[in-house]
């Protein structure tokens, strides 16, 4: 099941020439310099990278989120902050395509595919990660309107999208806490919407993230995606798609990466009369690295593909983001380890991995959250 | 405007390459992609395809792997293509691929304008394009790195890249055979609906019988592969020792009377 057709090996071949040619002289630049250069977003969506689940008539390929983490995973080979910008592009499309209106994929999902139109989508709060249910930010409806009232933490591409998908509470005395949301879009030109840039992260240092204010926001009606008190658990259907290539294929692709400086230093590096590779725990590490990537590697494959053919299985989902993330760091991690000292140096290019690899375990689901997802799964209610 | 461009397949230069017999490369560590010269020569017949309209077909001559890198050509907007597939064609040396190339452009009615990159990753030998053109009996222009068509559709002006920098424009009737060079433009990306439609598209594939080609393999061939080898690269570091000033000395000596850079 998991070997790729001719035309999705012509994908991934693409996107790595892409990867190659455009991002590797300007990403420890950005990286540095918490920048982003616009013109490789423009680029890959002009070639088709962005939103490729998303149907033809609406601006995508009409491809399956599979063909999406094979270009994600690519890009994030060679570097995964330029790699998590391309995700954060369409980063809330899939509740646009899933829930959304004719008028609303008409009009918003065009432009995101083309390169033209920036999304976000915005659930995260101060005070509520994890636990989404337990968001405060109001969307009060007013005629023909919600008034957005709130703030949001950690949000990709606040300062630079054009849309957000924000998740909001609308029933607010509802007896069940998770029927009380709805995910509404708000344009960022609104007035009442405020963002500031979050600096000095450890890592995808050239993507952009951000808090926002919402100060009484008005949005039509219209924006509500879906239905009104089910932004729960279409949140949760967002995540079994975006944690696909938004995770796991950023992970697989960050310890590619890794694994491929690992795999190039220990040949060339001498020591104890002959290049590293010969010393057998070098080369047991290496195995490992190779295992552990093959393995997150059929594991998000199956997940996508399961998705693609009608099958969402959440907890494989999970297992999926959990452990390709969490490889990562380790992957990364002994990357830089069989680098010795030069493996802290920037110069080396290969520490960037490292640092990246760790916020992966944190965002779209942290690693425990995963694991409290596969153990409900399995065990259900006890 | 109907142009054929000659797309090879080499080996990525980053492979490892053991040698094998004495002949040959051992070809299941290496990794194969388009000739970067022939990508060159594939976007130039798309601009000329965009501004003047006709269509753009690749020419092919390689085993069933090449078919991935004429694909890609597919993918940034070439129309279809011809693929020479034939042991006995791969067994023999340019002149023999050059003859294959001739018969297969002849198979699809001629061209008006045939590009070449001007010469391959692996061989190196730029011999492809003007053999060709020797074949075709047609003009032909080396290392070009600019090229016009004339309104009138029957003539070009080329510039030609010389050493050190010059340029050299030529004008030359068309139909005509053009190796060119690298830089003369920015090779498109394939972009994703090129990907998807590339793999409907025509790609005739045919053996040397079909096309008329009697003479093939080493028979055919003009040279003869002698020997295949890696050569050993020496590292040698001179040190010269003693008294600075006579240090000095010595080592202008040598600067001047063995290796003659001053
Ligand atoms: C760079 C970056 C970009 C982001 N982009 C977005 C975005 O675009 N949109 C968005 O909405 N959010 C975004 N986030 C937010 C991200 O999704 C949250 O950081 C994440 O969900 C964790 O929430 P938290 O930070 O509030 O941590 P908390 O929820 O406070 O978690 C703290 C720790 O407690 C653990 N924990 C929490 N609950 C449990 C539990 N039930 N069982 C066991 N352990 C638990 C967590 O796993 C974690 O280790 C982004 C974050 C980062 C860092």
């Amino acid at each position: 099941m998991l070997e790729l057709t001719a035309e999705q090996r012509d994908i991934k071949q693409a996107a790595r020439e892409f990867a190659e040619k455009e991002f590797t002289d300007i990403a420890r630049e950005l990286d540095a310099n918490e920048k982003f250069d616009d013109n490789i977003w423009k680029k890959a969506g002009e070639l088709g990278f962005l939103g490729m689940f998303i149907e033809e008539k609406y601006g995508g390929a009409g491809l399956g989120h599979f063909e999406q983490c094979l270009v994600i995973e690519e890009f994030a080979r060679v570097d995964t902050g330029i790699a998590q910008t391309m995700v954060a592009a369409y980063f809330g499309t899939q509740l646009i395509k899933l829930f959304g209106t004719e008028e609303q994929k008409q009009k918003y999902l065009p432009p995101v595919c083309a390169g033209k139109w920036r999304a976000g989508m915005a659930s995260t709060e101060p005070d509520a990660g994890s636990d989404v249910a337990a968001i405060t930010t109001t969307a009060v409806k007013n005629g023909d309107e919600y008034v957005i009232s709130g703030n949001k933490m950690f949000i990709s591409n606040a300062n630079i999208a054009d849309f957000l998908v924000v998740l909001c509470v609308t029933d607010p005395q509802n007896k069940k806490k998770h029927d009380r949301l709805s995910t509404i879009i708000v344009e960022t030109d609104r007035p009442g919407y405020e963002a500031n840039k979050l600096h000095g992260k450890l890592s995808i240092r050239c993507s952009d993230t951000g808090e926002v204010v919402l100060k009484d926001v008005h949005v039509p009606k219209e924006n509500l995606v879906g239905k009104e008190g089910k932004g729960f658990y279409q949140l949760m259907d967002f995540f079994n798609r975006a944690r696909l290539d938004g995770g796991g294929a950023l992970a697989v692709g960050t310890a590619q990466g890794a694994f491929e400086k690992a795999v190039n230093h220990v040949k060339k590096r001498k020591a104890f009369g002959g290049p590293l590779g010969r010393l057998q725990i070098v080369q047991a590490k290496i195995a490992e690295m190779a295992t552990l990537i093959e393995a997150g590697r059929s594991l998000l494959y199956r997940a996508a593909q399961k998705v693609d053919h009608g099958e969402v299985d959440h907890a494989l989902i999970a297992m999926a983001k959990w452990y390709t993330c969490e490889i990562a760091v380790k992957v990364a991690d002994e990357a830089i380890q069989l680098h010795g000292g030069y493996g802290i140096l920037q110069e080396y290019n290969v520490e960037h991995y490292w640092r990246d690899a760790k916020v992966l375990e944190i965002f779209e689901g942290t690693k425990e959250v995963e694991k409290v997802l596969i153990g409900k799964s399995i065990l259900g209610k006890v | 405007m109907k142009i054929a461009v000659c797309v090879k397949q080499v080996p990525d230069m980053e492979s490892k390459f053991t040698v094998v017999d004495n002949s040959r490369v051992d070809e299941s560590q290496i990794a194969f992609k388009m000739n970067d010269f022939d990508e060159f020569a594939v976007e130039a017949a798309l601009q000329i395809k965009e501004k003047l309209g006709g269509e753009v077909i690749i020419v092919s001559v390689g085993p069933e792997r090449i078919v991935k890198d004429i694909r890609q050509a597919f993918a940034m907007g070439a129309d279809w293509g011809i693929q020479v597939q034939d042991p006995q064609v791969d067994e023999g040396d340019s002149f023999v691929v050059a003859s294959a190339i001739n018969k297969a452009i002849e198979k699809i009615g001629g061209a008006d304008l045939i590009l070449t990159g001007v010469m391959s990753n692996d061989n190196q030998s730029a011999l492809t394009g003007i053999m060709v053109a020797d074949m075709m009996k047609l003009p032909h222009c080396t290392n070009v790195v600019k090229l016009e068509i004339g309104g009138d559709q029957k003539s070009l002006t080329i510039n030609r890249e010389l050493e050190g920098g010059l340029n050299e424009v030529v004008e030359m009737p068309l139909p005509a055979v053009l190796s060119i060079q690298s830089g003369i433009n920015q090779p498109r990306y394939p972009t994703l609906p090129g990907i998807m439609k590339a793999k409907k598209k025509r790609l005739d594939v045919v053996k040397a019988g079909d096309i008329g080609l009697s003479e093939v393999g080493k028979a055919a061939s003009k040279t003869e592969l002698v020997k295949m080898f890696i050569p050993v690269s020496e590292h040698k570091a001179e040190i010269i020792q003693g008294d600075p000033k006579q240090a000095a000395a010595a080592l202008v000596n040598k600067l001047k009377n063995e290796v003659k850079v001053i």
